[in-house]
């Protein structure tokens, strides 16, 4: 797959059609105003020089670290040219939700868009796509192709791990407030890695572009399998865990009541590789570890 | 005209009203209504459902809706103002921005009490609102413009510190404001008990408030206090509405609607008024909320039922408004020491003064890591310099532009309270934008641009065509401007509650920022601000016509209502055109004509420019502390100036001398 896109870019690259900026020479200060992004190029050993909200990627991201060294840049929305500008980038990424700030990055820096969530519906092919042309830039395209061979390798061991394992379906969840939750399905990157892993998702009923639907959990009882394990993903509002323990709604819900509901640490959700990869070892770890 | 003429049709309009309730919530519990009486053992997510959130939420929709007509009714008849509500008063907003302070700053005070901290906020913001008022005339309107203003911004910094604490939460937490959406029984049985202090107090005024409604002497002959009475009641009423907000959130006019529409259908005296009130808002507010769910499905619960309330309570605000007498009292101007500039001179210094701070703020900033650094030894001076010139010269320009529209409307409304915050086209812009965002695929600066343009001239046309026939009678135009503020402000927080990632966007761009500012967009709006303060200069001789009274300005030969509208126009257009660049809440337009006026400028042309210069210098600041003030976060300067701008503005009322 990754070759036949290799051998595509070349080809579209000779006959001018490339959508990548053309640089002089590779990019080595780059300023991402994307999380998934930011977490490609550290993998690849290339940490951006600047971050948007890079004071929250403890939050959101978690792994990999981000090196104190990155500079904040801003909300992402509205992020602070000036200081984009002093950072004196090569190359800025955004995304198709930031992109609409390119006139103004365009001064500054050649623009790159880092697109995963499209019509496709397929985030994780694309994230191994968008990683090959990040490589491309930064002049790293091998470095780019050991890194997604050693994720496959990663993605096989974790199925195999897990093959000879008992595999109840899994409703992936963020919550939204104390009776709502985002539940990620079709066209998410989580579909993907559970897809390569050999998992099964409990939500089976259709999602938006970005691959979730935003439901009440009555939604979730009535639809999801009974014996589905139910996983919510870090960060959860302060307010969200008491009322929830004294909420009735949530208490007889048979998924709490079975005790097969579990808090795992945040994983980017709209991610790239690294984070498939992150969600992939936190599930396994969890399948392996309530059968014991 | 006595009751005996108009018999009180209340009771068989509640009658009808709790018909069309059962109706209407029999749908949402019909099918579970069987399973909640059975003693079930197995699991059945719809009788769960239906006993800890259908139900819950028609007896928290009863409980808020009462309570909030109560209050509303107490306020009405205390205040004799029949414009006069929780909302209308800044007593909710009050409550709200409390809440999200607290919770931000101090989460102690909010698990110590939720209601002790909303009632805190309300009694504030009443009291900021009674304090505004308190020197010049106590009319309805001048009442409800300081409310509104004082709402707004409460709303304004509610919205401010939400989007610098939780960027990717916000929108719920925002908009989820004014949702009756339940969990279990412990909010309504909550309220129950906290509600029943002040409705029984609420008991006992009703004998009191009938001796007050016959007139304070004969409360006086009779051994009670007029003003004693009239604070115990307001106190009760906020206590009433700070409760509700501290339990669900702001829920907007129930508080006004049903005492209008208890009036209306006949309820005369105290007791009657109070009575029908409440009950008509109980089944007012379980009817809307019902509907809601009804309508919006699965949407149901993020379509916060407050933002609906609005929606249909606005248009009342407009109803009402026609049968308003015109209760325009002339505007109290203290003893201003008057200064007299050469006209040369006040149009140099206007120019030099803002042109000045420009300078500034174009080299003083911060290097990557914070540090201040002035531009000549940053690294990259050209680009900074690029950067931050489209922005400032909007600022300036804005600011120049909000404050001429400002003053043009205080003067002609007589109202020194008026602002091209409540003229309504501000949000008009505002809802152009957000259909923008929701109708282009993929948005660009432009394109939305005209959007919001064509939004403001929308609802400025609309405004116009509605006091067309009124002469634009300056406290309509107002009102009429406040009721559109409210009516968009719903629909653009129902557009924002289905948590569309774009809704973020929409709330950057409702908090003014001059972020989205080019070359070419500067220019233009500079130019406007030449073009359009000249023509201001040229038609400033008919506001000093026109505030000699209509029979005076008439028979000098001025075409009252024409040369009204027109002014009405320039300053709508102002206004559209400020909103694009900073957005449509800072009150500049609001501050910079008092402290023009407390300058000594106070003859028309004077003030213009005074005015302006000075809203241009107040923008420059805060767009300045907006870009470098929380590094390397960019703050939208339209909320900062509002921020800061509006105590300042608050200290410049109180100080001012009294009438002698």
């Amino acid at each position: 797959m990754s070759i036949d896109r290799r051998s595509f870019l070349a080809g579209a690259a000779a006959l001018g059609l490339s959508s990548l900026p053309s640089l002089s020479a590779s990019a080595s200060r780059i300023v991402s105003l994307d999380y998934a992004a930011a977490e490609t190029l550290i993998s690849l050993g290339l940490p951006p020089v600047g971050v948007q909200s890079s004071d929250h990627w403890n939050r959101w991201v978690v792994e990999p670290e981000l090196p104190v060294s990155v500079a904040n840049v801003g909300q992402d929305l509205a992020v602070n040219l000036e200081v984009i500008a002093a950072l004196k980038p090569d190359l800025i990424i955004t995304t198709p939700y930031t992109d609409m700030l390119r006139n103004r990055l365009a001064p500054i820096a050649p623009v790159h868009m880092v697109s995963v969530y499209d019509q496709s519906g397929t985030p994780l092919k694309n994230a191994y796509e968008e990683t090959l042309n990040l490589g491309e830039l930064t002049g790293m395209p091998d470095q780019a192709e050991i890194f997604l061979k050693t994720a496959d390798t990663d993605f096989s061991l974790l199925r195999d791990r897990l093959a000879q394992r008992k595999r109840p379906p899994v409703a992936l969840v963020n919550f939204m407030d104390d009776r709502h939750v985002r539940v990620y399905g079709q066209s998410s990157l989580y579909q993907d890695v559970l897809d390569r892993i050999g998992l099964e998702n409990a939500w089976t009923r259709p999602t938006n572009y970005w691959g979730f639907a935003t439901v009440g959990l009555e939604e979730l009882a009535r639809h999801a399998p009974e014996n589905m394990h139910l996983i919510a993903f870090e960060p959860i509002v302060d307010e969200i865990k008491p009322t929830l323990a004294s909420s009735p709604i949530w208490r007889t819900m048979p998924v709490v009541q079975n005790e097969n509901y579990k808090v795992f640490p945040a994983v980017l959700t709209f991610g790239m590789v690294p984070s498939a990869l992150r969600f992939g070892n936190l599930i396994a770890n969890y399948m392996e570890g309530f059968e014991a | 005209m006595s009751a005996a003429v108009h018999p009180n049709r209340a009771p068989l309009l509640s009658i009808t009203l709790a018909i069309g309730a059962a109706l209407l919530g029999w749908p949402l519990i019909s099918e579970v209504l069987p399973t909640l009486v059975q003693k079930s053992v197995v699991y059945d997510v719809e009788r769960v459902i239906a006993l800890y959130a259908t139900l819950p939420r028609m007896a928290s929709a009863l409980l808020c809706g009462a309570a909030l007509s109560l209050s509303g009714v107490l306020l009405q008849i205390a205040l004799r103002n029949p414009l006069a509500s929780p909302t209308t008063l800044g007593v909710s907003a009050g409550a709200h921005l409390a809440l999200v302070l607290a919770s931000l700053l101090a989460p102690a005070f909010i698990a110590f009490s939720r209601d002790a901290v909303a009632l805190v906020g309300s009694l504030i913001a009443a009291g900021l609102v009674f304090g505004l008022v308190s020197r010049r005339d106590f009319s309805p309107v001048t009442l409800v413009l300081a409310g509104l203003v004082v709402s707004l911004y409460c709303g304004a910094a509610a919205t401010l510190l939400v989007l610098l604490n939780d960027r990717y939460l916000a929108s719920l937490f925002i908009w989820g404001a004014g949702s009756l959406s339940q969990q279990d029984w412990s909010i309504p049985l909550g309220l129950l008990w906290k509600l029943a202090i002040p409705m029984f107090a609420a008991g006992f005024l009703i004998r009191p408030l009938t001796l007050l409604s016959a007139g304070d002497e004969a409360a006086q002959s009779l051994g009670a206090s007029p003003a004693r009475l009239r604070l115990l009641t307001v106190l009760v009423a906020v206590a009433l509405a700070a409760f509700v907000t501290s339990a669900v959130g702001v829920i907007g006019f129930i508080g006004l609607a049903a005492p209008v529409i208890a009036r209306m259908s006949g309820a005369r005296t105290v007791q009657s008024q109070i009575i029908w009130s409440t009950l008509i808002g109980a089944l007012l507010l379980f009817t809307t909320d019902n509907a809601v769910q009804l309508a919006a499905g699965t949407l149901a619960d993020f379509v916060p039922t407050g933002a609906v309330t609005a929606l249909f309570g606005s248009p009342l605000l407009l109803i009402l408004l026609r049968k308003t007498k015109s209760l325009q009292a002339p505007a109290k101007h203290g003893e201003i020491k008057r200064v007299f500039w050469p006209f040369s001179v006040l149009l140099a210094a206007a120019i030099i003064v803002p042109l000045a701070l420009v300078f500034l703020s174009l080299l003083v900033g911060r290097d990557t890591m914070g540090s201040w650094e002035v531009l000549f030894a940053s690294s990259t001076p050209d680009l900074l310099i690029e950067l931050r010139t489209p922005r400032v010269f909007s600022a300036a320009a804005a600011g120049a532009l909000l404050a001429v529209a400002g003053v043009l409307l205080q003067r002609l409304s007589g109202n020194d309270m008026a602002s091209p915050e409540v003229l309504g086209v501000s949000s008009g812009a505002m809802l152009g934008l957000a259909f923008g965002l929701f109708l282009l695929a993929s948005p660009q600066t432009g394109p939305l641009i005209a959007f919001a343009a064509l939004g403001a001239f929308a609802i400025m046309g609309l405004i116009l065509l509605l006091n067309r026939k009124s002469g634009f009678q300056a406290e309509r135009m107002v009102l009429a401007g406040i009721a559109f503020t409210a009516l968009l402000d719903a629909l653009v927080g129902a557009l924002a509650a289905t948590g569309d990632l774009r809704s973020l966007l929409l709330l950057r761009w409702m908090s003014g920022t001059t972020y989205g500012a080019t070359f070419d967009s500067a220019l233009i709006l500079c130019g406007l601000t030449v073009l359009l303060l000249g023509i201001a200069l040229i038609l400033v001789r008919w506001v000093g016509v026109l505030e000699l009274g209509p029979g005076a300005a008439g028979s000098l030969g001025l075409p009252v209502s024409r040369a009204r509208g027109l002014l009405f126009c320039l300053a709508g257009l102002m206004t559209a055109a400020a909103t694009l660049a900073v957005g449509p809440l800072s009150f500049i337009g609001l501050m910079a004509p008092h402290i023009a006026r407390h300058l000594g400028f106070v003859k028309p042309s004077d003030q213009i420019l005074a005015a302006a210069s000075a809203g241009a210098c107040l923008m420059v600041i805060a767009d300045w502390i907006g870009r470098h003030g929380y590094f390397p976060y960019d703050m939208p300067s339209g909320l900062i100036s509002a921020l800061v701008g509006t105590p300042f503005l608050m200290l410049l009322l109180a100080r001012r001398p009294t009438e002698s």
